[in-house]
């Protein structure tokens, strides 16, 4: 009796675990479907309407990159602060001064830069992405392109691809630098024994050519899993006002889920390159 | 043998631009031959819209066959549909959907400038010269949202007429125009009809409007879409008889 109602009592909970798994893989299914058709346009109209495409690529830039220079060195001068400052310090101290270049490099330039850049860009340009492709679909402009024989991946996805892109790279080098560069500030000012060509050096020999390349490719997939996911949000379906907060917030949720896990793809990268 | 028709819908099922799960009107058979000026008309919410937007192609038929230019739209390329698209212009009804974060003047450019058939300084004059033919060129650097909506239809009209077209449709104009505007609107498109003439470039216009009054005379072709049917008026007195929200009485028939 009591089996038999554990067994009525656990089936609601696999009957919704399994409709929760199916979504998963629906979305996923959409996502990977709405990533491939933005890529074949990107590879198949690559020099098509330049004079119309180069100049939104250009303000994505603007929007996604140039305007979050102050939010990113702000965030460069604190990790260096917080983080690199007192790593040194405390490396020093305990007299482990030789893993100072391989704690950096593993730290910031791989992990911590790169994820932390692509949340700042997420918070700035992808959900405004969302909010605008969304109302652009409400207001029946999406249509309207298409009505004008303008292909909207073409128009509305592929600069925001390349934009995020070269934004989230860009971005991620110099907040790097930044970093490192007032990290062995701090440092100094706390006093610690530590020269400026140690320092440098020590970052040196814990770089390997892998690095810039893992580094250029992550950084770039990360702005493309942002743009592709925010614009598929705002594009997939009509989106009633009421509905913007809650697709918005999915579409943060999934491209942090996103960048998280092409990051630990990359952890094999560096293991095994 | 028949010549082909512009566009031509056969059995046509047709949904609503949102929801293809909703099918507005059924069984819809209609033929737009060259130069024909049709004026399709309906109460609010009848599908008109929806019509003219499954007749040019852009929302796909919940049932039937469409043809473009001879060509059944579901067998066609990619490459085709694009060329399609630059063919028929199509004028939005309320605001004319402009894109607002492009000023007027670049509303118009932009299909100029993505086809890519002009050079940056033609493509400018005649997008100018559009803007002026139809009393915009003072609110060229304007957004579209300093323009009232009678005037951003216009805007429509001339961004549909950028690139050279062989059919317009052109979505409820009228609806809630001062009756000057309204007059323009009639006047336009019977003159642009004209001057396709004359270049010896037949236009086909399809217009939906809520009744018949203004285009009497000045079209060529009627039809009605009542009960969730198409049907199409042959005779000038059931077009003469016909107001909106008075019940159908004309004659329901395949136009094929």
């Amino acid at each position: 009796m009591s089996a038999a109602r554990d067994a009525g009592a656990s089936q609601p909970f696999f009957e919704s675990a399994g409709r929760r798994a199916l979504g998963v893989a629906r979305l996923f299914r959409e996502l990977a479907a709405f990533a491939l058709i933005t890529l074949a346009v990107l590879v198949t109209k690559l020099g098509v309407s330049r004079r119309v495409v180069h100049p939104l690529v250009s303000s994505q830039i603007w929007e996604a990159g140039v305007r979050l220079l102050p939010l990113i060195s702000f965030l460069g001068l604190a990790l260096g602060l917080l983080v690199i400052g007192q790593t040194t310090a405390l490396l020093t101290r305990l007299g482990a001064q030789q893993f100072i270049g391989t704690v950096m490099v593993t730290v910031v330039v791989r992990e911590l830069g790169p994820l932390l850049t692509a949340i700042v860009v997420l918070a700035r340009a992808g959900t405004a992405t969302v909010v605008e492709l969304g109302t652009m679909r409400a207001m029946g402009e999406v249509r309207a392109l298409e009505s004008l024989g303008i292909d909207p991946i073409h128009y509305l996805v592929i600069p925001r691809t390349l934009a995020l892109a070269t934004a989230v790279f860009c971005l991620t080098t110099y907040l790097i630098l930044l970093a490192l560069l007032s990290g062995y500030c701090f440092a100094f000012l706390q006093g610690v024994p530590i020269k400026p060509a140690a320092y440098f050096g020590q970052l040196g020999d814990a770089l390997r050519w892998q690095d810039f390349v893992l580094l250029g490719l992550k950084t770039s997939l990360f702005g493309a899993v942002i743009a592709v996911v925010n614009c598929y949000h705002g594009l997939a379906r009509h989106l009633a006002i009421a509905d913007v907060s809650e697709v918005t917030a999915r579409a943060v949720v999934q491209s942090v889920t996103g960048c998280v896990v092409l990051d630990a793809l990359f952890l094999v990268g560096y293991v095994f390159v | 043998m028949s010549v082909s028709a512009e566009i031509e819908l056969i059995g046509v099922g047709v949904s609503h631009e949102d929801d293809p799960e909703i099918v507005l009107i059924r069984d819809v058979h209609w033929r737009i031959e060259t130069g024909e000026w049709w004026v399709v008309s309906g109460g609010p919410a009848s599908g008109k819209s929806s019509l003219l937007s499954t007749a040019a192609g852009l929302i796909p038929a919940a049932a039937g066959e469409l043809r473009i230019f001879g060509r059944e739209v579901v067998e066609a390329s990619e490459q085709e549909h694009v060329g399609w698209r630059r063919q028929i212009g199509f004028v939005f009804g309320g605001g004319g959907r402009l894109f607002g974060n492009l000023s007027v003047l670049e509303n118009v450019l932009l299909p100029l400038q993505y086809h890519g058939d002009l050079g940056p300084f033609e493509a400018l004059e005649r997008a100018e010269g559009l803007l002026e033919l139809a009393g915009l060129r003072a609110y060229a650097d304007l957004p579209p949202d300093r323009l009232g909506t009678a005037l951003q239809r216009r805007v429509g009209l001339v961004r549909a007429l950028s690139v050279p077209i062989r059919v317009l449709f052109v979505d409820n104009p009228l609806a809630g125009l001062a009756p000057s505007d309204a007059r323009w609107w009639l006047e336009f498109l019977s003159d642009l009809r004209a001057r396709h003439a004359e270049r010896n470039e037949p236009l086909s216009l399809v217009v939906s409007s809520f009744d018949f009054e203004g285009w009497l005379g000045r079209a060529s072709r009627f039809a009605v879409i009542a009960e969730r049917g198409f049907h199409r008026l042959d005779d000038p007195e059931a077009v003469a008889a016909y107001r909106e929200g008075s019940p159908f009485r004309g004659q329901a028939r395949p136009s094929v």
